[in-house]
């Protein structure tokens, strides 16, 4: 029979870290809260009897937050059999006080101080028996990002989970405290499993509703356990729930003063407090953000990557591969059709997207660089400070930062966020942040319009963050979202120099789910619109002949739809709409088109600018496809994690709805200033910036109320 | 046509047939279609295949 372990620690102590190093598994690895939003299971490496579950970090077992609750819920009820408790090393006062808790539930504990080689690093000793005889739990020292001592964890694991037992518990309270959990544990003690008693005791004593439920007591024995713990409330002159935390605070500071000695005194400060005064530094950590993205995007896509990219769309893909395949298929006298099929079809479409790849694989290595440094956790914290300035909270941003990745792991980091107003929001608003797909569709565009620009790509960033803030004004005077912003407490992780086996893992991953993307869903998308572009209604192959294709006719019904915005043609409409499916597929449909339209893919970039005329035209295709709805996946998330059919809409509606309307703004306003044209949808751009202007800037108005939670929720 | 294309032709249609089973077997839990191992929400797709009825949420 299999034996289960559990990974349980705060947030940020390397337990997504150890999970991956047992497993071998490649779970992203984050340095902010709320990256394991579930718990996640895996299979020890050399023992697959042996299943670990990896749970969401938390500080304590209280019911408050969504991986709490989560990870609680796993430990009493589903029982794993042992509990390998991951303790920060570098941070252990604070560690300690999930440990205590972890200790209360029944199930061998067993703790692992990581990051062991930086206690030694700073010069700090922890003495592990005197914790470990206080404790009583067996302690193992690791450092999870080297791989050490993580086997010694896994077999101490296995030795306490054949054991079975538990040693005693560490004392903890004192008497009066004791004395009122001593008699409510007499009241449940048939009403949960004894090795929870203990747990079940502490919860009904600290008044834990959901602990309360389980229980099931009935009113006569409430009223007196209730006696027992206002008792013990008036001896301490406090809540009973600030009782237990204080206690368990004391009883960590004394077990800490005689275990762990400190080399730095009080008050010194650590290089990454050095290095915080200056980045989060109220006035530079704006433009030290802003510097930093600049020149992650201004290397990804400008010049290294451009210079990448070019390669492999002019000289791989476009004439290696390109004429590899096609004198290939001409030798052995392959249809002329299926010759198209290979070459304009799949070629042109799949390889452009391929083509992108290494500007892509650049960016999530700078980005997994900033993350893996701690960098990006330093953002939240900077935004915090910009986003609450406008009623919103930095917690919103960590979705957002999430985003840059992919937006459906945005859309569902938004569950950490507990006030249904802000997660609602959040939602809405996450998706602007253009994703690795967005940036493809940005470097085309700026490699066909505005070569060697390098300000394309950052400004498409830096406008994604100012959409969202500027968004998230107007929605907060809405009177749904009014309210103040929800508290955010995040800890920064210390900076350290990126393990490099840590950085290649996340851009692999990242750059192996666009080339997953790449070969099912544009290939698909890339082969039924080939043969829509190849074939008219009457089924007869064309034979380059688009104008009489299904798919220009399709094209032209939906093009007038896109003429406000400059691009009304049928080849705009078409890569519009296709990008809904995958946005990715903009770029694969327009070099479709240009293959199509062109002898070679070296004039990809020609026959683009062809279709759509001027940069003005090219920049309103952008600024419609990045900043609309995303794509349809992201689309069903929200809809799923908005829980409602009508917040599903409304999502959707706004984000189609900004893209339209800053696609619109931009070309007629544009036209009017470059060739002074001016008509009446000129005249609608004028409205659509006066609106705007009204919802960001109007007085937020005086909705009369406070509560935390909102009027009209339905979900 | 010739055999040859034919070849060609299946190959492809086999490669379109595995691409649409995969896409069809993540769409059921709404994946993205990248790798589940490098998504920090993974498990909620898991989840979502399992229980219709969607995640847990408090």
């Amino acid at each position: 029979m299999g034996i289960k372990i559990a990974l349980a620690g705060n947030p940020n102590c390397g337990k997504t870290t150890l999970f991956n190093d047992l497993t071998g598994s490649t779970q992203y690895v984050g340095n902010w809260p709320g990256v394991t939003v579930e718990k996640k299971e895996g299979r020890l490496k050399g023992d697959k009897d042996v299943v670990i579950q990896d749970l969401p970090g938390i500080y304590s077992l209280s019911p408050y937050t969504l991986e709490e609750v989560v990870s609680r819920n796993y430990l009493v009820e589903e029982k794993p059999d042992v509990i390998l408790n991951i303790v920060d090393g570098t941070n252990i006062e604070r560690n300690l006080y999930l440990t205590t808790q972890l200790l209360e539930i029944g199930l061998p504990v067993v703790m692992a101080v990581n990051m062991m080689d930086l206690v030694k690093k700073n010069g700090d000793k922890i003495d592990m028996k005197k914790l470990a005889d206080a404790l009583g739990v067996r302690i193992v020292e690791i450092s999870a990002l080297k791989g050490q001592g993580t086997q010694d964890a896994v077999k101490a694991c296995l030795e306490a989970a054949k054991a079975g037992k538990t040693t005693e518990l560490p004392h903890v309270f004192t008497g009066s405290v004791e004395h009122a959990i001593a008699h409510i544990e007499e009241s449940i003690e048939d009403k949960v499993d004894p090795e929870n008693l203990r747990w079940y005791a502490i919860k009904v004593f600290e008044r834990d509703e959901k602990a309360l439920e389980h229980v099931e007591l009935s009113d006569e024995l409430k009223e007196h356990l209730e006696g027992h713990i206002a008792d013990c409330e008036k001896e301490m002159d406090d809540d009973s729930e600030s009782i237990i935390t204080n206690q368990r605070y004391n009883y960590i500071q004394d077990l800490v003063s005689g275990a762990v000695k400190k080399k730095a005194k009080k008050g010194d400060m650590s290089v990454s407090d050095k290095i915080d005064q200056v980045v989060t530094n109220r006035w530079l950590a704006l433009p030290i953000f802003a510097g930093i993205m600049f020149l992650v995007y201004y290397i990804s896509v400008t010049t290294l990557g451009g210079f990448l990219t070019d390669w492999t769309n002019d000289v791989l893909f476009g004439e290696w591969i390109t004429n590899g395949v096609t004198g290939w298929l001409e030798s052995v006298n392959a249809a002329p059709w299926l010759t198209s099929l290979v070459v304009d079809g799949i070629i042109g479409g799949v390889g452009t997207v391929l083509g992108f790849v290494p500007q892509m694989v650049l960016l999530f290595l700078l980005i997994s660089i900033l993350e893996d440094s701690g960098y990006m956790a330093r953002i939240a914290f900077i935004m915090d400070r910009v986003f609450r300035r406008f009623g919103l909270s930095g917690k919103s941003f960590i979705p957002m930062l999430v985003g840059v990745g992919c937006g459906v792991p945005a859309i569902m980091a938004a569950r950490t966020i507990e006030n249904e107003r802000d997660r609602r929001m959040t939602i809405i608003l996450s998706t602007f942040m253009p994703c690795g797909a967005k940036t493809e569709i940005i470097a085309m565009i700026a490699l066909c319009f505005f070569p060697g620009s390098k300000f394309v790509a950052p400004g498409m960033y830096f406008l994604g963050i100012a959409i969202v803030i500027l968004g998230g004004i107007a929605l907060k005077k809405a009177r749904y979202f009014a309210g103040d912003p929800a508290p955010f407490v995040m800890e920064l992780p210390a900076y350290h120099i990126p393990s490099v086996k840590g950085v290649l893992i996340h851009t692999w991953e990242r750059a192996k789910a666009f080339m997953i993307k790449a070969g099912t869903i544009i290939f698909i998308m890339c082969a039924v619109l080939w043969l829509l572009m190849n074939f008219n209604w009457g089924l007869q192959f064309l034979d380059g002949d688009l104008e009489r294709s299904m798919l220009r006719d399709i094209g032209t019904v939906l093009a007038w739809l896109f003429v406000p915005l400059g691009f009304g043609t049928w080849q705009g409409a078409v890569a519009s709409v296709s990008a809904e499916i995958a946005k990715e597929q903009a770029v694969a449909t327009l070099g479709m088109l240009a293959h199509a339209a062109s002898d070679a893919e070296a004039d990809m970039a020609t026959a683009i600018r062809g279709m759509f005329g001027t940069p003005l035209v090219g920049l309103s295709f952008l600024l419609f496809n990045i900043f609309d709805a995303p794509c349809l996946v992201a689309i069903a998330t929200a809809f799923r994690e908005q829980g409602s059919r009508k917040w599903g809409w409304i999502t959707f509606l706004f984000q189609m709805g900004v893209g339209y309307c800053l696609a619109l703004c931009v070309y007629q306003l544009g036209m009017l200033f470059t060739q002074g044209v001016f008509g009446f949808w000129t005249l609608v751009a004028i409205v659509i910036c006066l609106a705007v202007c009204y919802f960001v800037f109007r007085k937020t108005p005086d909705y009369g109320r406070l509560s935390d939670e909102p009027h009209g929720a339905d979900a | 046509m010739n055999l040859i294309s034919y070849l060609i032709l299946a190959v492809l249609i086999v490669c379109f047939v595995l691409a649409v089973r995969y896409t069809r077997k993540h769409g059921s839990c709404e994946s993205c279609g990248g790798n589940c191992a490098g998504c920090s929400s993974a498990a909620g797709c898991q989840m979502q295949q399992q229980d219709t009825q969607g995640t847990k949420r408090r």
